[in-house]
């Protein structure tokens, strides 16, 4: 992978509040980002102090219609930003007869939320949301009594041996035979066997406009979601009606959404019966793909994946009421019904059926079961109604709310379930706020749920095909061992923590504890306890509600109070660096002791069309001799790169910034087949089908700390120094399950694995329009490999920028950017250990692409930046901005062979407190 | 039968609510009720019938727990500032539970207008608020002129047009001006 | 009782609760708004959609399935 594995910090830009002059501010409104010529040309001393010619200004513009505080400006209202962490455990493992079997590596799941709002006008509202998860780690996939599976080393699987019969069941109770060749048992364990699948990352955008009259609201919502197999698009309408004073409202809303399903099942596999699936009349479908991959070990495009497509629908509506009770109560309740129909499976389960043929010898003790994993089957359609009530009491004595929630749901498919929540949201002063809260969650099982099924019947043979199953003569029409079909109970303790900061600014914390088993459901009947599962659910995030007055009569923390008769200042010193790229690092120093900067930074990079061998394109002999003598079957044809950062940053004096900046990352990887491509397995594992079409990974990346130290400041310039550290919170243990679990390249992991110095040394200049700047940088590893043995190599970059001022609140921006990243040392380690002839044990990695050879990684490079930038609407005042930067790349030199760099954009919106 | 029941029932509930709209709204043209105000904090104490007289008087009940109310004093700062010399009197009657609140309130949004409390609701009740924030604009003769309900920006303009009228209107003297009622 | 007798009887429940706008301040309060933590009840839904089978269900509120 190219240099932008460097994964460049973004340390915090500083920024400075712009002072304009409270009478110009009042009599052009908000209107800035037009108006900023005219206000230079207004005096900066006349206003202030000049009570008449103040009033004459304003009632001149009154009578020109355009009051003075303005109704039609934008302005934003809140902005949100959260990151979130799920980490699943508590599920029984089964290590096999002789323990052999791995533990699954548990479910995670890392999100990223960052969101606006904005008031359009008075009445009009638009809501911006962006969702990014990244999930990763083992699922089950079937479920089968012990008897029922096959082991053979580290690998389980159910016996579907299609021509031989291979489970055994009592021939009076139908009870399956415990391992093969033991005493039967009254209960044999039920196990599920789990897969791991490559990491999926989701994207996610919603976008909604509100509108609100006196007594009434109007809005409409849109949104699209993709991920590697599931792309939806919704749209939906809502609406509330108050009467009586408002102390009754009426609500309704009504939902629609569209999704396309295209799972990669991965090779066809010899021991599942696709047969429902593959040319049906209608409806969902198997179908076979040709991508890179490997066919009895041999590179070819034309491996044949299997993907499962159907689409789905949904819709939902749901009307409610809510109404005041007392001054302290309030209560709302709803009923919601919803219809999904469409492509309902779960694409990723498999189902064992399991006919015991009652022709059977007796004298053989047992009923000989023929065992099928087939894809689930359900309904086509789905209806379910929902009734839920909700209470939230006010308690005076302790200034705390009371929340308790009901809800009960039933739906076609046999599922009734009831939700109790509640809810104590208790404040602690000085702005703290503790809550607790508990929900209990219990479902009956549809009516197709069963762990596995087992027929007293000969099976139904398929008539072209003996050894498979004919679908039209099933018993049952439809069946499914999805344990989120199940009956069961779910019980979750948890705690949020809230801190509000200045006025605009909170902090949130959320955790919860969930634990879901057969066990919990009410009434017993629940699930088996080889479907518990429990799971901790951790977030942090901040949320900005920014109080705007039309005249900017926000108070709080500035540092110079607003007041009437505020002196207008020239522009000062510390807006130096504010308007410095979207890309650039760690450019601006806040001056003002206090202070407090929080910005999103988001970036996304992307590599495509040829590979470079230096600074020209490669052939694919050349590529293939630089994975040596093992070879390589791929090269990477695609590569991105997304990262979503949280710079937050505080100035405790005027000469120190301090810095944390967390951040996620998602990257992905498409492959195609070198000519000449060979493959080299290590260690007797042999991979004869294999998919290499690609990969991706995401979740939690390297969190950045600093210090910014001011070195100099002039009127016109400043200089100052950045010493950071990146703490390796990334992961460097993302590995490829469809691969023997082995490591992912270097690039596809989400951090360096080891501790980083990064210092930087920043130049600000600035002469009326103009600001420019420069920065001299670099990252250094310290310490020594990671734990996957291996260490990045350190980057030095340069960079120079100059940023021209169209309007006030609008600028433009050219950078220059050259940077030298090192070539990485040691390399990724294998997961089979190979001991040699002199007993040396070595880790072999098997190359799967030449993005993993160490060799192929870093090199010199020259990007040009083209950016702009403007003020946030409705915070000029404060100097927020959003900017946004291209870099198109200009000259790479790279090492060994890479696929060469198409360009990456940055975005960055940054709040001043 | 239940479609009747529903119906009566919905009447009932537009009836109940509408007790307070009807105050409100029967108020334009009568005179401004009186009542008895609380200093809030430090400000001076606040005499609602000694401030009718020569002056227009523009009445904001206000609360800390308004929305609205945040970019209401914004406005109400401008005009005490713009047509106080004119004879614009802006008081702000707050009707938080604890003054505690409302100074919380005030220390983040300065008012530079007279601010005074009830929080009893006599006065709410006397000029019917229904919803927060609520402004009476009374003339110079004492009779209640405009009533609204709720504040926002983009009836700034009409407000003040409104007030600028009231102030363009004659001062009747001490003899027309009419006195407060219950 | 019949549904829509319980309806009316909850309209005129609505019509008898008498609380004056300026006497809404413990409602008023954040922390009493129906969804106090938008944020975290969000991510919890996902959380629960993934797990149960009642729960909104996938592409129910909108977005994409992110089922795991």
């Amino acid at each position: 992978m190219a240099a932008t594995d460097a994964k460049p910090h973004r340390p915090p830009r500083c920024f400075a509040r712009r002072r304009l002059p409270q009478l110009i501010r009042r009599a052009l409104g908000a209107h800035l980002i037009a108006g900023g010529r005219a206000k230079r040309s207004v005096p900066a001393q006349s206003a202030p102090n000049s009570a008449p010619l103040r009033a004459l200004m304003v009632a001149a513009l009154a009578l020109k219609g355009m009051a003075p505080a303005s109704a039609q400006t934008v302005e934003v209202e809140s902005a949100a930003v959260q990151f979130g962490g799920y980490r699943e455990g508590g599920t029984q493992f089964w290590a096999g007869p002789n323990g052999t079997l791995q533990q699954p590596s548990p479910l995670r799941v890392d999100t990223f939320r960052a969101g606006a709002t904005f008031r359009m006008n008075d009445r009009l509202r638009l809501g911006l949301e962006f969702l990014q998860d990244t999930w990763s780690g083992a699922t089950p996939y079937i479920t089968a009594p012990e008897g029922f599976i096959q082991v053979t080393g580290a690998s389980a699987y159910v016996a579907t041996d299609k021509a031989a019969a291979a489970g055994r069941v009592d021939r009076v109770t139908l009870v399956p035979f415990n391992l093969q060749g033991r005493p039967l048992v009254p209960q044999p364990q039920i196990i599920n066997l789990w897969t791991s699948a490559s990491a999926e990352t989701r994207n996610q955008f919603r976008a909604s406009l509100n509108y609100e009259w006196n007594d009434a609201a109007l809005g409409v919502s849109g949104g699209i979601s993709d991920e590697p197999d599931f792309r939806s698009g919704t749209i939906g309408l809502n609406g509330r009606w108050d009467f009586n004073q408002k102390l009754t409202s009426l609500s309704g809303s009504v939902g629609y959404t569209k999704a396309r399903v295209d799972a990669n099942l991965g090779v066809p596999s010899p021991y599942v019966d696709y047969g429902l699936y593959v040319n049906p009349p209608s409806g969902p479908r198997i179908v076979s793909v040709s991508g890179p991959g490997l066919v009895l070990g041999v590179p070819s495009s034309q491996t044949q994946t299997l993907r499962f497509q159907g689409d789905r629908e949904d819709v939902a509506v749901n009307a409610g009421i809510t109404q005041i009770l007392t001054r302290n109560t309030t209560v709302s309740t709803g009923l919601t019904y919803s219809r999904s129909s469409g492509f309902l499976e779960n694409p990723y389960k498999l189902v064992l059926l399991g006919f015991a043929n009652p022709a059977t010898p007796p004298v053989l003790g047992y009923f000989a079961t023929n065992l099928f994993a087939v894809q689930e089957k359900r309904p086509d359609v789905r209806n379910q109604w929902t009734w839920n009530i909700h209470l939230a009491q006010y308690v005076p004595p302790a200034n705390a709310a009371l929340h308790l929630d009901y809800a009960y749901s039933s739906d076609d498919w046999g599922i009734r379930a009831q939700t109790l929540a509640a809810k104590w949201a208790q404040p602690l002063g000085d702005g703290w706020t503790i809550t607790p809260t508990a929900r209990y969650y219990t479902q009956s099982a549809a009516n197709f749920f069963q762990p596995y099924f087992l027929f007293r019947q000969a099976y139904p043979r398929n008539p072209s095909n003996a050894g498979l199953l004919d679908f039209s003569r099933m018993p049952i029409p439809y069946w499914s061992s999805d344990q989120r079909l199940a009956g069961f109970g779910a019980l979750s303790f948890g705690l949020i923590i809230t801190k509000q900061f200045a006025k605009d600014v909170r902090l949130e914390i959320g955790y919860e504890n969930y634990r879901r088993s057969g066990d919990l459901k009410l009434g017993g009947g629940g699930v088996g306890s080889y479907a518990d599962l429990s799971a901790n659910v951790l977030n942090v995030g901040l949320v900005f509600e920014f109080q705007n007055g039309p005249s900017g009569d926000s108070g709080g923390h500035d540092h110079h109070h607003p007041d009437d008769g505020d002196e207008p200042q020239s522009r000062p010193a510390r807006h130096l660096g504010a308007d410095a790229p979207a890309g650039v690092m760690n450019a601006h120093m806040m001056d003002v002791a206090g202070g407090f900067m929080a910005a999103y930074n988001a970036m996304y990079s992307r590599q495509s069309g040829s590979t470079l061998g230096g600074s020209v394109p490669a052939t694919d002999a050349a590529i293939l001799a630089s994975c040596g003598v093992q070879g390589c079957p791929t090269t990477p044809s695609k590569m991105t790169m997304q990262m979503h950062m949280l710079e937050l940053m505080y100035a405790p004096t005027s000469w120190l910034n301090l810095m944390l900046m967390p951040q996620m990352v998602a990257m992905s990887m498409s492959n195609r087949i070198l000519d000449g491509g060979f493959y080299t397995p290590v260690g007797g594992h042999s991979h004869a089908e294999m998919d290499l079409s690609g990969h991706h990974s995401g979740g939690f990346g390297d969190t950045t700390a600093g210090a910014l130290l001011q070195l100099y400041r002039s009127a016109r310039s400043e200089v100052h120094l950045g010493l950071g550290l990146s703490i390796p919170t990334g992961s460097i243990n993302e590995r490829m399950p469809s691969h023997g679990n082995e490591l992912l390249d270097y690039g596809m992991q989400l951090g360096s694995g080891t501790w980083d110095f990064i210092p930087t040394l920043t130049y600000n200049g600035s002469a009326r329009r103009w600001t420019w700047g420069a920065q001299v940088g670099m990252v250094k590893r310290l310490g020594g490999p990671n734990n996957d043995g291996y260490t990045l190599g350190d980057l030095y970059q340069g960079t120079a920028w100059v940023n021209y001022h169209l309007a006030d609140t609008f600028a433009v921006s050219l950078r220059g950017l050259a940077w030298d990243q090192g070539a990485i040392s040691g390399q990724l380690k294998g997961t089979t250990a190979v001991v040699d002839a002199s007993g040396t044990v070595s880790y072999p990695r098997p190359l799967d692409s030449s993005a993993g050879v160490a060799g192929n990684y870093g090199g010199r490079f020259v990007d040009l930046g083209f950016g702009f930038s403007f003020a946030v609407p409705g915070r000029e005042r404060q100097g927020d901005r959003i900017a946004f930067e291209w870099l198109q790349p200009v000259k790479q030199n790279v090492n060994g062979y890479q696929l060469e760099r198409t360009g990456s954009a940055a975005l960055s919106w940054r709040m001043m407190f | 039968m239940p479609r009747l029941a529903l119906a009566a029932a919905l009447l009932i509930a537009a009836g109940a609510g509408a007790g307070g709209a009807a105050v409100a709204a029967s108020l334009v043209g009568q005179k401004a009720p009186e009542c008895a105000l609380a200093p809030l904090g430090d400000s001076p104490p606040f005499d609602l019938a000694a401030a009718r007289g020569a002056k227009v008087l523009y009445v904001d009940f206000w609360a800390s727990w308004c929305g609205p109310c945040v970019r209401a004093f914004p406005f109400l700062n401008a005009l005490d500032r713009e047509f106080r010399d004119r004879g614009l009197q802006v008081v702000g009657i707050n009707v938080d539970e604890r003054a505690d609140d409302a100074l919380a309130f005030l220390r983040r949004y300065r008012a530079n207008f007279p601010v005074a409390k009830d929080s009893g609701g006599a006065c709410p009740r006397a000029f019917g608020v229904v919803g927060m924030p609520a402004s009476y604009l009374i003339d110079r003769r004492g009779i209640v002129r405009e009533v609204h309900i709720g504040f926002r920006d983009g009836e700034a303009a009409q407000r003040r047009a409104q007030v600028e009228r009231l102030l363009a209107e004659p001062d009747p003297g001490p003899g027309g001006r009419a006195e407060g009622e219950r | 009782m019949r549904k829509s007798t319980a309806i009316a009887l909850l309209f005129v429940v609505a019509g008898c609760a008498e609380v004056p706008a300026w006497d809404r301040g413990n409602l008023a309060q954040p922390h009493m708004a129906p969804d106090p933590f938008p944020a975290q009840r969000a991510l919890l839904e996902h959380v629960y959609s993934s797990r149960e089978g009642s729960t909104a269900g996938a592409a129910g509120q909108g977005g994409g399935c992110g089922c795991y």
